[in-house]
């Protein structure tokens, strides 16, 4: 009897867990499963309403799709590795070297986070130019303005320059978990590895980065995730260009969406960034976890 | 007893607050016609308003703008779940086209107010680029322009006198020359946004207005001529502008607004590529060569062989509204979206942008009511002589120009010769299914 009472109430205690749920499951459902599968559906049909993959089918003969595809995942793996090592190098010399300036020099590095991208677009549009950018008038002042590049207007150079744009913005971001990891290390732990002849690289290498996994694999999901969804800072410093050397898949999807007025190819352009950041997020969860297995 | 009263007073209150809610609207309540758009300016949009309700005072116009990207999202959305407003800004070309199927065809309102002839009332650029895209047979109007622009170059005049030059170049090894002259000067000398798409786009088609206006105007609606010799020489031209060094360093790079656009009224700069629609300045600033116009001119492309003619110059619409059919659920809407629509273009509306100096009248016979000083007044009227003649300077097919700027983009950046880029742009001009 009362394991049939306990039952009850444990389906009774479920019925009210599954209604105190519902508002936020129902927000789930509309906001993000259902654009989902509309999004999934118009990249499948054409613009009569019609069944088809034509959609996929061009992205796969559209250049510019696969420079948008490339410049993509050129933005996770340098964003997010720069990001890492800057936040990384920064937050530990912050952190063992001058830990009662911590907050000052947290704050200063977080303050780009809080510039709207405009903003820093527009800053960092001129502070490139050439002929009157700051870069220009420091290479100037040296002699060396003749052989000033063009860094956004060189299809070469272009993306990398929007990509440190980000990572100057970002780095604070990083930083600022990264001391907050180590702030949360044994020092006790330090101490005895120390002992233990663990001084310098070897006690970053074999102690303190290990420890701080939990934090850097976060860290890379979320500046997965950022790095594929910018949009502003290159739609406002390059539209994309020059000569489209510079699309992303986000980018790629409003220039389809909105100026070419292709909402079916945006779509099915929309399905395959979904279906990278998926992929490239599990990864890194896996990685983690079989890193996790490999410290225990 | 309280609670008696208390309900009686409270059933009172109702029986008067359902009659208040039963009662008609009163026959002297202003019908209201909302318009979207992303231009004119508020503060200019705001001063039509009160010229026309002050003018109507049964109309009330409710504006909403926003800054272009953001309006054409709203639009695509508000079109999707079916409340447009009554009355929406529209560029021509495609933007017209893509709400086409939720606007009223106007050449029957316009003959309403304006008579059967009221086509003599507008440029033939304006008229024909206000019907770019429609489909075949179908001359109908589907916007009206408000607005008219002519493209071309300014100059700064303190920049050229201190770089010891007497006025704009009128060809295109002057023009070269006074780049040089310019950047010794210490002047940007001229100065092109080249990320601004649609910026490289005008440049290179008051270029080709030179060199082949007809291949022109038949490209521009959707025709593949983009290898025809004079589209090409154009290219040719447009690339020299790069090796040649015209262009500042980086201009591919560079914006055209703001940074170009701000450059240029703070003295930087000597050449710029701006239109008509730069005459605003003078309302906007205190600077008195800028206050007057004094300071700068204007020039079209220079002649590309020595003793040849200069550009002619191209142009058309600036900006135009459509009646959305949202309004047709309403004969009052819609009678008072039509007057809105009279007084926006021909109107009190009309004649508050033009004080503004907001662009060209696209409706002739309209000038704005205030004196200008000489020198702008000349600007202005060979603005509008040019309107009666100039060529028109929109791409309709939005993918053809895509493919254009994206050509121009890779001639600039020494990724693609002319030829191959003009190549390119006509397979995409083939594949958008235009014939030859």
């Amino acid at each position: 009897m009362p394991a049939a009472a306990g039952r009850r109430r444990a389906r009774a205690g479920g019925g009210t867990a599954w209604l105190y749920a519902m508002p936020a499951l129902l927000m789930f459902a509309v906001f993000i499963l259902y654009p989902i599968a509309a999004n999934i559906i118009e990249s499948l049909v054409d613009a009569h309403g019609s069944a088809t993959a034509a959609n996929y089918q061009q992205a796969a003969t559209d250049p510019v799709f696969w420079t948008a595809l490339r410049n993509s995942v050129v933005w996770v793996v340098l964003s997010v590795a720069l990001e890492t090592a800057i936040g990384f190098g920064l937050g530990l010399a912050i952190a063992m070297y001058i830990p009662r300036a911590q907050a000052l020099f947290r704050t200063l590095l977080f303050l780009p986070m809080v510039i709207t991208p405009s903003v820093v677009a527009l800053v960092f549009t001129t502070i490139y130019a050439p002929d009157y950018g700051l870069i220009f008038g420091l290479f100037n002042s040296l002699g060396l303005g003749g052989s000033f590049p063009a860094i956004l207007g060189d299809p070469a150079t272009a993306t990398v320059g929007v990509i440190l744009v980000n990572v100057w913005q970002w780095c604070g971001f990083f930083v600022l978990m990264y001391c907050v990891g180590l702030a949360q290390v044994d020092r006790e732990l330090l101490s005895a590895a120390a002992i233990d002849g663990a001084t310098g690289f070897a006690l970053v290498r074999h102690v303190i980065w290990p420890l701080l996994r939990p934090a850097t694999t976060s860290l890379i999901v979320l500046g997965t995730i950022q790095a594929l969804q910018q949009f502003p800072l290159i739609f406002l410093m390059t539209e994309g260009g020059p000569a489209n050397s510079t699309q992303t898949l986000a980018t790629y999807i409003f220039q389809t969406g909105f100026t070419l007025n292709e909402m079916h190819y945006a779509s099915a352009i929309a399905v395959v960034l979904f279906v990278l950041s998926l992929g490239i997020i599990m990864l890194q969860y896996r990685w983690g976890q079989t890193q996790q297995t490999a410290d225990a | 007893m309280i609670r008696k009263n208390t309900l009686q007073r409270l059933a009172a209150a109702l029986v008067v607050a359902g009659i208040s809610l039963a009662t008609p609207a009163r026959a002297a309540d202003p019908v209201t016609v909302t318009v979207w758009s992303w231009t004119p300016v508020t503060p200019t949009m705001n001063a039509m308003i009160a010229a026309i309700e002050k003018a109507h005072p049964d109309i009330h116009v409710q504006a909403q703008i926003q800054p272009h990207t953001a309006y054409s999202v709203s639009l695509q959305a508000a079109a999707g779940s079916g409340n447009l407003p009554d009355i929406i800004g529209l560029s021509p070309g495609a933007e017209t086209q893509q709400y086409r199927p939720h606007l009223l065809k106007l050449a029957a309102v316009a003959a309403s107010l304006w008579g059967a002839d009221w086509q003599k009332n507008f440029a033939p650029s304006l008229l024909s680029e206000a019907r770019f895209g429609n489909p075949p047979g179908d001359d109908d109007f589907y916007a009206l322009p408000q607005e008219a622009q002519i493209n071309n170059f300014w100059y700064y005049i303190p920049a050229f006198t201190k770089a010891g030059l007497d006025g704009p170049p009128k060809t295109m090894a002057e023009l070269i020359a006074d780049a040089e002259k310019l950047r010794a000067a210490g002047f940007i000398p001229f100065y092109q946004g080249g990320a601004t798409g649609t910026f490289d786009v005008w440049v290179y088609l008051e270029i080709a207005v030179q060199t082949d206006p007809d291949s022109m105007a038949a490209a521009e609606q959707g025709a593949p001529v983009w290898t025809k010799p004079g589209m090409v020489e154009a290219a040719r031209a447009w690339q020299q502008l790069f090796t040649d060094k015209v262009f500042q360093p980086g201009a591919l790079s560079a914006v055209q607004y703001p940074t170009g656009a701000n450059l240029f009224a703070a003295g930087r700069v000597g050449m710029i590529s701006l239109g008509s629609w730069w005459l605003q300045q003078t309302q906007l600033s205190d600077q008195p060569g800028l206050k007057t116009m004094s300071d700068y001119g204007t020039f079209t492309f220079p002649a590309l062989q020595p003793g040849g003619q200069p550009a002619g110059p191209i142009g058309g619409v600036d900006f135009g509204w459509g009646i959305t059919d949202a309004s047709a659920k309403s004969p009052e809407v819609l009678a008072a979206a039509k007057i809105v629509l009279h007084e926006m273009i021909s109107g009190v509306g009309e004649r508050e942008a033009l004080n503004q100096l907001n662009d060209l009248p696209a409706f002739a016979g309209i000038s704005p009511t205030q004196t200008l000083p000489p020198h702008l007044a000349e600007i202005y009227d060979t603005y509008i002589k040019q309107l009666g003649t100039a060529r028109t300077h929109v791409i309709g097919n939005p993918v053809i120009n895509q493919s254009l700027i994206t050509g121009l983009q890779a001639i600039g950046a020494g990724q693609m010769t002319p030829e191959a880029a003009m190549a390119a742009v006509q397979a995409t001009a083939v594949a958008q299914g235009g014939t030859k």
